[in-house]
This record gives structure tokens, C-alpha cells and sequence, in this order.
């Protein structure tokens, strides 16, 4: 009986070659129209990006579509980087300066603090003896000079 | 363009960021004798005091907004 059929179908060879063929062909068809959907589907998506960026895919040359956008995304990137260096330095560079600032301001101020008190410790010295002599002499005006962070007038 | 932007103070006008003037003060000659009631020594003394306490600050307040622009308080005078 197997025998039979086999006998039978090698009468029929041709016709399951072709039967073979075509469905390896529609196989491939299948095949084919998935990868296309998943073409489009990237190729949109890649549109999309490209309209995020600001810049056109470039639908008509087929050879430099996305260069245009990969060139300004790059941009876009090393402007990114370069902003928060800048920023950075900017940040950096004005604390510094706060800082200096600081520092030498204490620094005047400890010694114009030093200089009137020196200056008060001798005019309370000049004064007491003005007092007790009940005279004003050259002791006394330049302590108050000194107190008052002046020089004498060169006449 | 960075994302932050230093920018200048502005600065208060020129006539307020004149160093504190500092005129001459009394003369020490030592042929100057005087007698000066108390109170009036007093007097002299804390305008003195004030005198130096003002012009030191304004000094290093117009240091602050624009360094180096008058001499340092009480290194320059005695």
C-alpha cells in the first residue's frame, strides 16, 4: 500500500517541487513584510528624534537622510558638555573671588582695628596728662591726630 | 553660551566710591600751648574717634564693591 502511494506521487514530482517552491516562497514573503514593518517602524522612529532635535530627517536624498540630524544631536551634546564646564568654572571662579574678598577685607579690618586702638591707649595716656597739667601741648593734638588717623597739616 | 552667566554689579555712582577724605588734622607744633576745658577735650576726641571709625569703614566698603581702590585703614596713617 505504501508502496502504492509513493509509486503515485512520483508521478506527481513535479507538482511537489513546485508546492515546495511556493511555499518557501510565501515563507519569504512573510518574512519580508515583518522586516519591512520593523524598517519603517525604526525609520520612524529615527524621524521623530530628528523633528525632536530641531533638525529635518532628510527624506529626499536617501544617501545623506539622518547626517544632518547625527551632525546636530553631536552639537547638541558637546554643547551640553561644554555649558556645564563653563558653568562649573563660573561657579568655581566667583566663590573663589567671595572667598578673597572676604580674606582681605578681615584682613583691613583686624588692622585699622589694631591701628585706633593703639591710637585710643595713647590718647587716654596724652589725655590724662593734659588733664592734670590743665594744658593742651603737641602730645595731646597728635594723639588726637592719631586718633583721628590724620597727619598734621604741612603748613 | 553657558547655562549660567556671570554678571557685573552694578556699582553705586562714582561720587560714592571716592575714598574717605582725609584732610589734615591739627597742627603739632610744639610752640602750641593751650588750655581747653575738659568737656571740649572730650569733645574733640570722640569726633576724632567717629572721624576715624567712618572714613576707615567707607574705605573698606568701597574696597569691597572695587578692590584695591583706596589705601588699606590704618596701614597708611600713623
Amino acid at each position: 500500500m505504501i508502496r502504492a502511494i509513493l509509486s503515485k506521487l512520483r508521478g506527481e514530482a513535479a507538482f511537489l517541487v513546485l508546492l515546495a517552491v511556493a511555499g518557501a516562497g510565501a515563507w519569504h514573503y512573510v518574512l519580508f513584510q515583518q522586516v519591512r514593518a520593523d524598517r519603517d517602524d525604526a525609520v520612524h522612529r529615527a524621524e521623530i528624534v530628528c523633528a525632536r532635535s530641531g533638525v529635518e530627517w532628510g527624506a529626499t536624498d536617501t544617501a545623506a537622510r539622518g547626517v544632518l540630524c547625527a551632525r546636530h544631536v553631536a552639537g547638541l551634546v558637546a554643547f551640553r558638555a561644554d555649558a556645564d564646564q563653563q558653568t562649573a568654572r563660573l561657579f568655581a571662579k566667583a566663590m573663589a573671588d567671595a572667598s578673597a574678598r572676604t580674606v582681605k577685607d578681615n584682613q583691613a579690618a583686624r588692622l585699622a582695628a589694631e591701628a585706633a586702638s593703639a591710637a585710643a591707649i595713647r590718647m587716654e595716656t596724652a589725655d590724662a596728662e593734659a588733664e592734670r597739667r590743665n594744658r593742651v601741648d603737641r602730645e595731646w593734638l597728635a594723639a588726637v591726630n592719631g586718633v583721628a588717623g590724620l597727619r598734621p597739616p604741612t603748613r | 553660551m553657558p547655562v549660567a552667566v556671570a554678571i557685573e554689579r552694578p556699582l553705586p555712582p562714582a561720587d560714592l566710591m571716592a575714598c574717605a577724605e582725609r584732610p589734615a588734622g591739627l597742627p603739632e607744633d610744639a610752640s602750641l600751648i593751650a588750655q581747653i576745658p575738659t568737656t571740649i577735650r572730650a569733645g574733640i576726641i570722640r569726633m576724632a574717634r567717629a572721624f576715624r571709625t567712618n572714613a576707615d569703614g567707607k574705605d573698606r566698603l568701597v574696597n569691597w564693591l572695587a578692590a584695591d581702590s583706596c589705601p588699606v585703614p590704618g596701614k597708611a596713617v600713623r
